[in-house]
């Protein structure tokens, strides 16, 4: 299995982020109020934090050509955010 | 109708996309603008968001037993990125009547392939057997099928024309409105030659950054609605579970007849739509 210790990195990372996200969700059917965005904001924040776990898990192999597409990718996402976020 | 209704529809959906590798916001639209009566652009901002949940479930868990192809995604991740940008730049010159005819017949095409193996098993053959063959390239890679209990060794082939073919998937997926998982799986699996149980896996991890990149946008112009999100998440968090735990224990001649008959049912959906 290649990338071994990238795959943990992810595994833990999304498991971290989505049981954040289970919680908030139960805490918004139960309370209501700021939890819903605070579950769908960590949502959303979970693709960008694995991009960033893959350049750093593909920096400490090596692999610079992969981290350099997740770094591409990452800036892709920002600046659609930015483009949209300016108005157009 | 009862919003905790969408707790068991989302559980199904979670299910169906996390088996195949697609992302369901081509059911779960539906059900929420018909269903629910929920305006469709805040829907499909609903639906943005159940996919990036469905994904990183999804994810999780294939990344953990070996089943993702991490470089095949990352290698494959830009083309249909710009394909799409392209896409949605040309979506208003196109004759999408033509193109959805087009992806039709594609569509047809890839299911006969993918109905291939599984007609040999169920006339007595033997399934499919994956070998990695000659030198070890940089996407080959090796995963334990838990339904069969061996070792699958495989090698990613026709990346030339892979990237290319991802190029007008991204460009179709955003002319003709459809998820990208449709078109990924078969795409994986047809030109690639990669195992079946790959290329659902490679095509959820491949879903999530895409549709994330649409729901931030959403999400900043206020297009979400928690509570029906929320009970959409949800479900299909649970869903994504249990569908991820099937697919490591289905046999994979099983997921190819299911695939196959889910790419019949779209081309079908597309022609009618005409």
């Amino acid at each position: 299995m290649k990338d071994k210790k990238l795959r943990v990195y992810i595994y833990y990372m999304l498991l971290t982020g989505l049981s954040f996200v289970v919680f908030f969700s139960v805490m918004f059917l139960l309370l209501g109020g700021v939890w819903g965005k605070l579950a769908l904001g960590t949502l959303l924040y979970l693709p960008p934090a694995r991009l960033v776990t893959e350049i750093f898990g593909f920096s400490k192999t090596k692999n610079y050509g992969f981290a350099l597409i997740s770094v591409i990718l990452l800036v892709m996402l920002f600046l659609g955010y930015t483009y949209e976020s300016i108005g157009h | 109708m009862n919003i905790w209704l969408l707790i068991p529809a989302g559980f199904i959906i979670g299910l169906v996309g996390s088996m195949f590798g697609i992302g369901g916001g081509i059911f779960i639209v539906p059900i929420l603008h018909f269903g629910f009566k929920v305006p469709l652009h805040q829907a499909i901002a609903c639906s943005l968001l159940t996919i990036v949940a469905s994904s990183m479930m999804a994810t999780m868990s294939k990344v953990r037993y070996g089943i993702t192809n991490i470089r095949l995604s990352k290698a494959l991740e830009i083309p249909s990125i710009s394909g799409a940008i392209i896409g949605s730049a040309l979506v208003g010159a196109m004759p999408i009547g033509i193109l959805k005819v087009m992806f039709a017949a594609v569509a047809v095409a890839m299911a006969v392939d993918m109905f291939k193996n599984p007609v040999k098993v169920l006339a007595g053959g033997k399934e499919r057997v994956y070998t990695a063959g000659g030198k070890d390239d940089a996407f080959a890679d090796s995963f334990r099928d838990k339904a069969t209990g061996c070792t699958v060794r495989y090698q990613v082939k026709n990346l030339k024309w892979a990237v290319p073919v991802s190029l007008a998937a991204g460009f179709l997926s955003s002319t003709l409105g459809i998820g990208g998982g449709v078109i990924n799986v078969p795409l994986i699996t047809n030109v690639c030659k990669a195992p079946i149980k790959v290329a659902s896996a490679t095509s959820s991890y491949k879903l999530g950054l895409t549709a994330c990149a649409g729901s931030i946008i959403y999400f900043g112009k206020g297009y979400i609605v928690p509570d029906v999100t929320i009970m959409s998440v949800l479900g299909i968090l649970a869903g994504a579970y249990v569908g991820m735990n099937l697919l490591l224990r289905t046999k994979a001649f099983y997921i190819e007849l299911l695939f196959g008959m889910l790419m019949v049912g779209i081309a079908v959906k597309m022609v009618l739509s005409l």
